[in-house]
């Protein structure tokens, strides 16, 4: 087992004649995702990497039977074709897009939701279970199947954390990259519902960035619903007040948002917060007895 | 002795006596014996006064003009006061000019600097650009002439600024309109940005997320979190970093050329920190504009590169085969940063 995507995934990749839609798709199949079809408007017949090129997502769910969606696709149109997936059916939406307007996402969430559609991002390096399937951009050789649940609100800093568990042999059921933007879609809470059904993963990690009140809302969530031990980390501590930190969300505005406050929220509720990602291992092998 | 019959008037008009009475509160704008602060105020209040006077006043000595009533009925001839009122603002409006060029000037002696669009640089040129389009534009609505005729859209106790509307292909004919001058908001000052945020506006328009801060070792991250914990990271082991920097999820690299530019430009920083997690950039495009960066410009201070993620094999041969030393995690990379920023100081 494991969350979101699996064996089972069927992988459908919008944008997939764009430069890296197209290198993103090789990678995603050497790694062994089962990517069976790509969504290009007007380029329906083409093969890119050997994967058919629909015009409609409707059209390649009907060749392929596909139930998933990662878009590439540039961010004033990443909307549309997300809106597009969850029309056609697609059951789980992973959109990569970065400086997908705020607006558009306002209007994207509440219907994806009301349709049961899942989304993680959008300005999100995507998610992956070891050894199953990889969606998104992620470098597949720096993960290793095994029991550790991640969830993250950065890309690169992810990397950074799986490289630090995998080199200290602790494998990841699924890795999540949430997206850094302020609205956006599956967050903390649902994700680590998830993890605690998901009877493969024994513990969880949650990395968090200064901004907002996600890890605040998580760390209630966690008193109240999570049984797994979790581990966390937050990035910005030294963020000065008042600039936003290259992503959208991560703004210490008026005061709020700040790292100390998160890590008080985790602390406060029994969350062990790492100091900087080479500790998380240490601190889960103790959590784990291992 | 007075003669008998003939009828004297013996007060003085309102409207002028108005004009000497705001007179006086310019006198005060001039008194250098005022604060600074205090001066710019009165100028401000003889200013407002005065747009009030056009509008509500001067707006009524019109109408009495145009309905052209005798001198007997009124006590003065309107035409004549018009005149008379054009004269005497004429006088104030040269006053006010040259106090105005005073105090601007005393301004610039406390390093307070009054500007207009033609003293702007490249850099403020964009930020005000930008300002306008994000701030202005969406308050300010052009009239068109030929729409207004016969139309009540024009509001009493409102600025309006006459302007000509031109098309810059030369297709469409000149047209005249009119803009209602927003009073409240936006502000009628804007701050420019500082030489740091300066530095932040040009780093965004090349793709770079720069934010500048106190410390000597000059950070070079793909990624903002990755590059968030890499600060924490060096301050973490007791250094202090010289910037965020967030080159961004492509590979392009001209990026990494303007980002080590950027850094450069700092003269606080002692070490490069360049940490690279690889996962939409690919290594061996960061390795390659890394050389070329370095060709391109002389660094003076030492470097210390981590590289790891898609295509990091490639990527540490190119730097391997231009020798140039890489560590393999962000802690010994932080590590190494701070010894060597020390050692430089000695």
């Amino acid at each position: 087992m494991s969350i979101l995507v699996n064996k089972n995934t069927k992988l459908l990749v919008q944008g997939i004649t764009g430069r890296d839609g197209s290198f993103h798709t090789k990678k995603m199949i050497e790694y062994g995702t089962n990517v069976v079809g790509g969504v290009s408007p007007g380029k329906s017949g083409q093969l890119v990497h050997g994967v058919p090129v629909f015009n409609t997502v409707a059209d390649a769910i009907k060749s392929t039977g596909a139930n998933t969606s990662v878009i590439f696709v540039p961010a004033p149109f990443a909307a549309d074709a997300i809106l597009e997936a969850s029309e056609a059916g697609i059951e789980l939406v992973i959109a990569i897009s970065e400086g997908v307007p705020t607006l558009d996402m306002v209007r994207v969430t509440p219907y994806l939701k009301k349709r049961g559609t899942k989304l993680v991002g959008a300005n999100c390096p995507g998610l992956i279970s070891p050894d199953e399937a990889m969606v998104g951009i992620l470098p597949g050789n720096i993960f290793l199947k095994g029991n550790i649940g991640l969830m993250s609100r950065s890309g690169t800093l992810t990397y950074e954390m799986v490289y630090q568990l995998t080199s200290n042999g602790l494998g990841q059921s699924t890795c999540v990259g949430i997206g850094g933007d302020p609205v956006a879609g599956l967050y903390y809470e649902e994700l680590l519902q998830m993890f605690e059904e998901d009877p493969e993963t024994e513990a969880i990690v949650l990395i968090g960035e200064i901004g907002g009140d996600a890890e605040e809302r998580a760390a209630q969530y966690i008193k109240e619903h999570i049984t797994k031990p979790v581990v966390g980390f937050i990035g910005g501590l030294t963020a000065p007040p008042g600039k936003r930190m290259g992503h959208a969300g991560a703004i210490i505005s008026s005061g709020t948002g700040t790292g100390a406050e998160k890590i008080a929220a985790f602390e406060a509720v029994g969350v062990q917060v790492a100091r900087q990602p080479s500790e998380i291992p240490e601190l889960l092998k103790k959590l784990l007895k291992i | 002795m007075v003669k008998k019959n003939t009828p004297v008037f013996r007060f003085i008009n309102r409207e002028i006596s108005w004009l000497h009475f705001n007179e006086r509160v310019l006198q005060e704008a001039e008194d250098e014996s005022n604060p600074l602060i205090e001066r710019i105020k009165f100028l401000g209040i003889y200013s407002n006064n005065l747009d009030e006077f056009f509008r509500v006043r001067v707006a009524t000595v019109n109408r009495m003009a145009a309905l052209n009533k005798s001198e007997s009925f009124l006590n003065y001839k309107p035409a004549k006061l018009l005149k008379k009122i054009g004269e005497i603002d004429a006088l104030q409006e040269k006053q006010f000019a040259a106090c105005y060029v005073k105090i601007v000037n005393s301004l610039a002696d406390q390093n307070i600097f009054i500007i207009n669009e033609k003293n702007l640089n490249t850099t403020q040129g964009l930020f005000v650009r930008s300002y306008f389009r994000d701030h202005v534009r969406p308050v300010i609505f052009p009239l068109m002439f030929d729409n207004l005729r016969g139309s009540n859209t024009l509001e009493d106790n409102s600025i309006y600024l006459t302007i000509v509307l031109n098309d810059s292909k030369g297709i469409a004919k000149e047209q005249m309109a009119l803009i209602k001058v927003p009073t409240k908001n936006p502000s009628r000052f804007l701050i420019l940005p500082s030489e740091d945020e300066k530095k932040e506006i040009l780093a965004k328009e090349k793709g770079l997320s720069y934010i500048r801060l106190d410390g000597s070792i000059g950070c070079m991250v793909n990624g903002a979190g990755l590059a968030m914990a890499t600060m924490d990271m060096i301050k973490l082991y007791g250094g202090e970093p010289a910037n965020f920097l967030d080159i961004g999820g492509s590979s392009n690299p001209q990026k990494v050329i303007d980002a080590m530019n950027l850094i450069l430009s700092d003269k606080n920083v002692k070490v490069i920190m360049i940490n690279i997690f690889g996962g939409i950039t690919r290594c061996d495009d960061v390795a390659k504009g890394l050389i070329a960066a370095l060709e391109q410009i002389k660094i003076q201070i030492p470097i210390v590169i981590r590289l790891s993620g898609t295509n990091s094999k490639e990527g540490l041969e190119i730097l391997k085969s231009a020798s140039l030393p890489t560590v393999e995690t962000m802690s010994e990379a932080a590590q190494k940063a701070i010894s060597l920023s020390v050692d430089f100081l000695r």
